[in-house]
């Protein structure tokens, strides 16, 4: 057995060894025709001059145009008065710049240098699976290089549809591009998972802003945060618009029928605690979400949908026991994210008892806004089952970031698709 | 008037002294007919005489620390004639001039009635300890969703046994300085109503929560219970079993209950000054098997149309407040 492993690895050595031979020139090539379009960006703060974070960005469309992730400059957009936007290049050229447009829901942002500064990159499609890609970027502030990564394609489910490249993208490298063979960028570099699990954004959302700008002759945008709020609010109008217009599958939950993969990026584990001989009763938990966190700020993520279903029920216990010490335990609703005073306003709950498939339930909604995204909210709700003196069943489901009146929508059909199978 | 009583205060206690031979002076010297042991009393202080008509007669003869009869100042050698009841101040000391005939209320503290008199009573003090004991171990059996023997849940409760026994303490200790007996039983009774009576009202307030779909009413009565409970169980302890006058009782009472009132005006300020921020939701979380509430139930479309009307009302109020408070940080 450790020989087969021990040739593999081997032959593994070899390959890459044959296969990094073979591409040399064109690594390379790539890295002597585009260090001059790749810049250092750097979000310093203005009273003592120090970076305080860094990431790339590079040259598109035209000498004064810049591309990068909108999480490298995200500080400065929400404290300008404290932070200044700057570009460094290789050779030490540097200065100032602005936002000209941005798409928060992919992290991106164009921004324009206060002069040319050297040769656009051009934009291509992606290649095909298990071609080779170069990154670009200057990671942890040690100086310009290059990775090279493997195309694994779009991520179909996952909300954000980002390209998985088995490469090692470091911190500093975000917003970077993402090269083919023939030096065209197909992504910006903007997150990586550890172990050789990189993501990219796909180069054709930038096309969109760059068609954007060039049609309004590349002014920056009036308000960003007018234009942030209206694409995520747009945004989450859509994400829940296609939730609506799916086929659900439904799974059981206890007593009750409930829907449980809403669409293909939504995940499902099974959230119950190990049995226990001595627990006088029997909890069956399912969680449910969508993995999806838009970056807005260092403590601030949106997009977020996620539902639980919990069916508890006992021989044992007697009714105010088991209502006491297991079930009114579970009927907690806690906002996930960390969003504080500045950033939303209180919560403001509406409770009533309404009836679910001939059965009663305390159902409570709470929102809250967002102060800085007009039209964005934070929705929790809780829908418990009461009168049943030895069974439960709650229904959390939470929004972070979303357009209020969709997410109400969602919750109804939620509540339709809840039937009692008894 | 043949004879006088004379009622003064000694260290908390009144003494009652006998006057029919005239004239009888009070002061600190030892060759007196009552003697004050007080600094702020004159080795001869007052004389008391009788007149040819029969009548008293106080005489200051102290002009040292000043005398006042019925809150009069009396100059030096002034002589007044009295009637009783009269109240006199000798320095710091406190005496009264009483008529041997004056009527007595009698206390019938033993055939008493009403609710105070019951926790007089051996067997309503221990049915209420009974009571008291059997929700602590209820709290834990109900709290705890494991399979446990009933004897853990009795072990479990022993805190707050030890929590009774120490307040029990404390108030039996007010009734031996009050009333100078050791009122055991209804110290018990009053010891026992103090813990018993927040946990009857937060069982109440959880069944009122619910049948309201509301989190005010707890709050708010929360708060009037933390304040006033212990106070005012003390002050009807003192007046209706100790039979203490209310003025002292009050000062008694506020005295225990210092610590306890600061350390919830503690929390209270805790609460007060606390940003009106919160991360968390606010919403009545009770459920419950019996589902006894005010509201019908209503229909998954119209709730969700309520929320909808209701929270967005709620949101222009947050946005606006949030919107002032950032105006004024700026």
């Amino acid at each position: 057995m450790h020989k087969i492993i021990i040739w593999t690895i081997s032959a593994l050595l070899t390959l890459s060894h044959s296969t990094a031979f073979a591409e040399e020139s064109t690594s390379t090539d790539i890295y002597s025709d585009t260090q001059q379009s790749v810049y250092q960006i750097r979000v310093a703060n203005k009273q003592t001059g120090n970076k305080s974070s860094i990431g790339s960005g590079f040259i598109v469309i035209q000498g004064d145009i810049l591309a990068t992730n909108y999480h490298v400059v995200s500080s400065y957009v929400n404290d300008p008065e404290m932070y200044s936007l700057d570009y460094l290049g290789k050779d030490g050229n540097e200065g100032s710049l602005k936002i000209l447009d941005l798409d928060i829901t992919h992290d991106l942002a164009v921004l324009q240098a206060d002069k040319k500064l050297g040769p656009p990159l051009n934009i291509a499609g992606l290649p095909e699976k298990g071609a080779k890609l170069f990154s670009l970027g200057n990671p942890m502030d040690l100086g310009f290089s290059i990775v090279e990564s493997v195309n694994n394609g779009i991520m179909e489910n996952s909300e954000e549809k980002n390209i998985l490249v088995s490469g090692s993208l470091n911190p500093g490298m975000s917003g970077g591009p993402t090269l083919n063979q023939d030096g065209e960028v197909v992504g910006i570099n903007v997150a990586t998972s550890g172990n050789e699990i990189s993501f990219l954004v796909s180069a054709e959302y930038l096309v969109k802003i760059l068609e954007r700008l060039q049609a309004r002759n590349f002014t920056p945008v009036e308000d960003i945060f007018q234009t942030m709020s209206a694409q995520l609010t747009e945004n989450a109008q859509m994400q829940i618009d296609r939730l609506l217009n799916q086929r659900w599958k439904t799974t059981q939950t206890g007593k009750f029928e409930v829907p449980s993969q809403l669409y293909k990026t939504y995940r499902c584990w099974d959230a119950s605690p190990s049995f226990r001989k001595e627990i006088l009763y029997k909890l069956t938990s399912t969680s449910c979400s969508n993995q999806y966190n838009i970056y807005l700020d260092n403590n601030l993520e949106v997009g977020g949908i996620a539902y639980e279903y919990h069916w508890i029920d006992t021989e044992k216990l007697i009714p105010q026991r088991f209502y006491y010490s297991a079930y009114e335990v579970l009927n907690d609703s806690v906002p996930p994210g960390n969003a504080g005073k500045e950033d939303v306003t209180n919560f403001a709950c509406h409770t009533k008892f309404i009836k679910i498939s001939d059965n009663e339930f305390k159902a409570t909604i709470c929102r809250r806004d967002y102060l800085a995204y007009a039209g964005l909210s934070d929705v929790l709700s809780t829908i418990a089952m009461v009168g049943h003196p030895k069974e439960g069943f709650i229904f959390n489901m939470d929004f972070v970031g979303t357009d209020f009146n969709s997410a109400m929508d969602l919750l109804q059909k939620m509540l339709e698709k809840i039937t009692w199978t008894e | 008037m043949d004879r006088i009583i004379v009622a003064t205060h000694v260290r908390g206690a009144e003494n009652y002294t006998k006057v029919d031979q005239f004239p009888a002076t009070i002061g600190r010297a030892l060759d007196n007919d009552i003697i004050l042991s007080d600094l702020s009393v004159s080795p001869h202080h007052l004389k008391i005489d009788k007149t040819e008509n029969g009548d008293i007669e106080v005489t200051n003869i102290s002009n040292e620390n000043g005398t006042t009869l019925n809150k009069e100042e009396m100059a030096e050698e002034q002589g007044s004639l009295i009637s009783c009841p009269s109240t006199l101040w000798l320095g710091h000391s406190k005496i009264r001039l009483l008529s041997p005939d004056m009527p007595v209320e009698p206390t019938k503290l033993w055939a008493c009635t009403g609710i105070f008199c019951l926790l007089t009573k051996k067997i309503w003090a221990f049915t209420l300890t009974f009571i008291l004991l059997g929700l602590f171990t209820l709290d834990h059996y109900l709290g705890t969703p494991i399979d446990k023997s009933i004897s853990h849940f009795i072990n479990e409760s022993f805190t707050s046994v030890l929590y009774l026994i120490g307040f029990f303490l404390i108030i039996a200790g007010i009734s031996r300085l009050a009333t100078h007996r050791w009122d055991l039983i209804p110290a018990l009774s009053v010891a026992t109503l103090f813990f018993l009576i927040p946990k009857l009202f937060s069982y109440s307030s959880e069944l009122i929560n619910y049948f309201f779909s509301t989190t005010t009413f707890s709050s708010i009565s929360l708060y009037a219970l933390d304040f006033l409970l212990l106070p005012v169980l003390l002050v009807l302890f003192m007046t209706r079993i100790a039979h203490s006058p209310l003025g002292p009782s009050i000062g008694v009472s506020l005295l225990v209950s210092s610590p306890f009132i600061a350390l919830k005006a503690k929390e209270l300020a805790d609460d007060l000054t606390r940003p009106d921020f919160s991360q968390l939701p606010s919403y009545n979380r009770t459920l419950s098997s019996f589902d006894i509430r005010k509201d019908e139930s209503i229909s998954t479309t119209s709730f969700l149309e309520e929320a909808e009307q209701f929270l967005s009302e709620q949101m222009q109020i947050e946005l606006e407040k949030a919107n002032k408070e950032q105006r004024k940080d700026n």
